[in-house]
């Protein structure tokens, strides 16, 4: 450990880590364990804890800038490589990540940064996630769900319950592609055009918003956007959207008994992209999705800080309600003398500071490690 | 529950206790209708039907004959013979279930740890469902009704799911101990290794790996692993492996370690694929059958390569 900064910071968590009271994951003896530094996320790993009370040393004795497990359970959490371990199951972790959004404000702050509105959007992206397809479609009940913020900029989803331990690879992928929609077809969701009796035409018969699954989704979002005059969000021509706008309340009749051909359909690619973009679950690129649906990676501990914000990977009981920005914030309001090099306005508690170009600050605690973290200051010595 | 039912899945817990008990008569008959079964199911891919008149003692016979070619796989020490055997196996018991009652399959079910209910459809929880699902596009669990944890399906669906968890029933049982099994049925299995087909070689791709793209890379190590690969899978595959210039009949080799190989349909469909000049899928169709495993920042998984059989790399639009 050479930089003061390092030093600072670690022993900051130490102290908090001292009072604090970590939960450990279940079967911790089955858990492998990382731990990572000023340099790397994961600067170890392979290694195995016995109980909960060895956790509490190591965090106390170590300080660890970060902290994560596995996912899975193994007979032998320590040996190398992988395949000595013998895997004996995982729990499901989803990782919703604001940088995985592709928000237009990352233009603005790029990937170091949250901000508000993408906070807010990696929130309503994991409450969807939750309460529209865990809940409903999987059906998990709300005590089989774990969540906690991630500590900087998203949030993780904890599902520890026995019946999705034996999952392997191929099965938490296709979950990851029910999540996002991914593969889904047209014909599948009950669209099929019939031709009508003694006619040259035929009718599209379609799902109806009281069916399961996606195919409910759909109608629904679909009536929804009629009923909102919002057809367009889904590349409907604007023509064709108000000829159905003036007859919405029987277009919404008909599509609650499956008819669909009010809407028309011309541009079905478009439609189908926009409509099936908009009810997924983001969940990343390719590479993101296969780190979600892997089985053996390591998942930061909850309740344990972020060495890139020093904010706490919170718990959290009731979503709505949290504000990560106040909420995950743990350290106290003594001043602390840094010299900034760069950062952007940001909030944090209760105020707002910043921007900060190049200056010698006296900052609260809580914000000073925030931006040693980020490393854009240093300790400012006299 | 009757010997019929037995005699129909011969895999079940009932039918082994019948066999520990029962005794079978013409022990020559026996070794020849196993022998026939192996015969038929490794050689053909498929175990005939019983005739519907088999009275009790023929019944019986049937059921032992499952017992006793299990022991004649094993013998042939190889797990491309079991994964085949298994597969006719399966299929077997997936034709009876077929036009069997409710009340049986949902036996079948059961045994096989799969719990099902029925009202409008047959549902089966999610997690069976992953399991035991064919790896196909209309299979995939984003394009079915998933309500409550629940996968709601057609009977023929409900009994392919069946039919694949018979098949791994069969598969993790095999091999058995091949000590102490009698000479007369080691003698058996010899016979039928002579009248079976060579087990197939595995063919060498002769390509460097790094110039594959990552996605067909994963799907030729997935024909290896014999995992039974899906049907837009293996197609994908195929179409790349004629784009990168193979012969249709490297294609058609290339495929044949898979335990589910039938050359002359393989061969028909990659025929037809190079005549009609199909082209591989672009990386967004690979997306979205959920075959793309990385983010190559190019447009088809063709564009991935580099000068393969000498060619100059391929152009895409
Ligand atoms: S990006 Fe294209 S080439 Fe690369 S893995 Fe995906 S599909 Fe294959
Ligand atoms: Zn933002």
């Amino acid at each position: 450990m050479t930089n003061p900064e390092e030093m600072y910071v670690r022993s900051k968590f130490r102290e908090h880590y001292e009072k604090a009271e970590v939960q450990a994951p279940g079967e911790i003896e089955k858990r492998e364990w990382g731990v990572g530094g000023w340099e790397r996320k994961i600067e170890a790993r392979h290694m195995r804890m016995a109980n909960p009370q060895e956790l509490g040393g190591r965090l106390v004795m170590d300080a660890p800038l970060f902290i994560s497990y596995s996912v899975a359970y193994y007979e032998f959490p320590d040996m190398r490589p992988m395949e000595r371990k013998n895997w004996l199951g995982a729990d499901l972790v989803f990782d919703l990540d604001a940088d995985h959004l592709e928000l237009p404000c990352k233009n603005r702050h790029g990937s170091k940064w949250v901000c508000e509105e993408c906070l807010n959007a990696v929130k309503d992206e994991s409450i969807k996630l939750i309460e529209q397809f865990l809940i409903p479609d999987f059906g998990f009940s709300k005590k089989e769900i774990g969540l906690n913020f991630s500590g900087n900029r998203g949030y993780h989803i904890h599902v520890t319950d026995k019946s999705v331990r034996e999952l392997r690879a191929y099965a938490r992928r296709e979950i990851v592609d029910y999540l996002t929609g991914t593969g889904i077809d047209f014909n599948s969701m009950g669209f099929e055009w019939v031709p009508v009796p003694g006619r040259r035409e035929s009718k599209l018969l379609g799902p109806a918003p009281t069916d399961p699954a996606w195919q409910g989704r759909i109608a629904q979002l679909v009536s929804k956007l009629v009923s909102e005059r919002k057809l367009e969000e889904v590349g409907v021509s604007e023509r064709d959207a108000r000829r159905v706008y003036k007859k919405s309340e029987q277009f919404l009749t008909s599509i609650r008994s499956g008819k669909w051909d009010a809407v028309k359909l011309d541009k079905k690619e478009l439609f189908w992209r926009d409509v099936v973009g908009k009810l997924g679950v983001k969940l990343g690129d390719r590479i993101d999705q296969n780190v979600t649906a892997d089985a053996s990676k390591l998942i930061r501990l909850p309740d344990s800080l972020h060495g890139e914000s020093a904010m706490l990977a919170k718990k959290i009981s009731s979503i709505d309600r949290f504000d990560p920005l106040k909420d995950a914030v743990v350290f106290g309001k003594q001043p602390v003398r840094i010299k900034i090099k760069k950062a952007p306005e940001f909030r944090l508690g209760e105020q707002t500071f910043g921007p900060f170009k190049d200056e010698e600050k006296e900052l609260p605690e809580y914000a000073a490690l925030f931006l040693l973290c980020k490393k854009e200051a240093v300790l400012w010595k006299s | 529950m009757e010997l019929s039912f037995y005699s129909k899945y011969p895999f079940t817990r009932g039918a082994k206790e019948l066999m520990s008990s029962a005794k079978v008569r013409d022990e020559f008959q026996l070794m020849g209708i196993a022998k026939r079964r192996v015969v038929d199911a490794i050689g053909k891919g498929k175990i005939p039907l019983m005739s519907v008149e088999l009275d009790d003692s023929q019944l019986l016979l049937q059921v032992a004959s499952y017992a006793v070619s299990r022991m004649i796989v094993s013998l042939l020490k190889s797990r491309y013979y079991v994964n085949r055997y298994a597969i006719a196996e399966a299929k077997r018991a997936s034709s009876y279930m077929a036009s069997d009652s409710d009340e049986n399959v949902l036996s079948v079910a059961r045994e096989l740890g799969v719990e099902c209910e029925i009202d409008n459809y047959y549902s089966v929880s999610f997690q069976d469902y992953l399991r035991y699902a064919p790896k196909s596009v209309d299979y995939k669990l984003v394009n079915r009704r998933l309500s409550r944890g629940r996968v709601m399906l057609r009977r023929d669906e409900f009994v392919r799911i069946l039919e694949e968890a018979v098949k791994l029933k069969i598969e993790s049982e095999l091999p058995l101990k091949t000590e102490g099994i009698p000479a007369d049925i080691n003698e058996a299995a010899e016979e039928v290794r002579r009248s079976i087909p060579k087990e197939p070689q595995p063919v060498a791709v002769s390509i460097e790996n790094g110039e594959f793209a990552p996605c067909m890379k994963k799907l030729l190590e997935d024909l290896k692993t014999v995992e039974n690969l899906s049907h837009t899978a293996r197609w994908a595959l195929a179409v790349y492996m004629l784009n990168i210039g193979m012969k249709v009949d490297e294609v058609v080799k290339l495929f044949s370690t898979s335990p589910d190989f039938d050359e002359s349909v393989t061969r028909y469909q990659v025929e037809h694929a190079a005549k009609r000049g199909y082209k591989t899928p672009s990386c967004a169709s690979m997306d979205s059958y959920g075959l793309c495993v990385s983010n190559c920042g190019v447009k088809s998984p063709l564009a991935y390569r580099r000068g393969v059989f000498g060619k100059s790399p391929a152009k895409h639009d």
